[in-house]
């Protein structure tokens, strides 16, 4: 991935988290154009956002920011 | 410094990280079996208080250890961005080396799960995640450097949200969204799903 298409991929994270949920799939097909690939990176990015929650490696931030 | 009875002070360890950044390979040497030797203690000590199936937590583990090792009022306002990147990277360093030789005494350890203190520090499912967490942070700072370094100073180095921010010059939003993006890039890196490659 070179360092254009990995700010994109960040850079569309980060407004379809802005989106409610529902409208998440809509706003990426509009936003990723053609670029179905790019769409799907996104998406399955998404999905490990909501893993995230339990993870217990990162345990650890749960402790600090409950501090 | 094997066998070396003398264990540097809090002024002197803090004078070798700040050495290191200088880009003193030496003080690396000899700061990385301080910082090992540390954390075998406090995890023995912890061994010994708490329930064996008790887990340390990265966070505490690190902060405890800096506490004890690092006089923090020595480094100056300027120095703290750099000082706080190079701690956080020698702790990187510390606990996967520690993971892989825990891994490696498990493959030739037969029966034998886990010694005493290294049992507690890390629990075996935590080790095999500490390697494939530093797999996946390398592969992440290729892409994105800035955001590699929140997670090396909030995961290795045990900085809060706004602690991080000042280390890298930039506002607890942004650390905050980096973080976040981190955590979902690296938990996909890690669970072996590829993304497109693209």
């Amino acid at each position: 991935m070179d360092a254009e298409r990995a700010r994109r991929l960040e850079e569309l994270y980060h407004s379809a988290l802005e989106h409610e949920e529902v409208e998440r799939a809509a706003f990426l097909r509009g936003a990723c154009g053609f670029d179905a690939a790019l769409c799907r990176e996104v998406e399955s990015l998404l999905a490990h956002d909501r893993k995230a929650e339990s993870f217990t490696l990162l345990v650890a931030e749960t402790a600090a920011s409950t501090r | 410094m094997p066998g070396s009875s003398e264990i540097p002070s809090k002024v002197e360890v803090t004078q070798l990280l700040k050495a290191w950044g200088q880009g003193d390979d030496r003080a690396l040497e000899r700061l990385t079996p301080v910082v090992e030797d540390e954390l075998h203690r406090m995890a023995h000590r912890c061994m010994t208080r708490e329930n064996p199936g008790h887990t340390l937590q990265t966070t505490a583990l690190v902060n405890e250890v800096y506490l004890r090792l690092i006089d923090i009022h020595a480094v100056t306002w300027q120095d703290r961005a750099h000082f706080f990147a190079m701690s956080a990277r020698l702790m990187r360093r510390v606990l996967t080396d520690f993971a892989r030789s825990r891994n490696y005494q498990k493959r030739g350890g037969g029966a034998v799960q886990v010694s005493l203190d290294e049992g507690l520090l890390l629990v075996p499912e935590k080790n095999a995640d500490i390697l494939a967490l530093d797999e996946a942070l390398t592969r992440f700072a290729a892409l994105y450097p800035r955001q590699s370094q929140v997670v090396e100073l909030r995961f290795f180095g045990g900085l809060e949200v706004v602690e991080a921010a000042e280390a890298l010059k930039t506002s607890p939003v942004t650390v905050k969204r980096d973080w976040r993006f981190a955590k979902a890039w690296l938990l996909r890196a890690m669970s072996g799903e590829k993304g497109d490659g693209c």
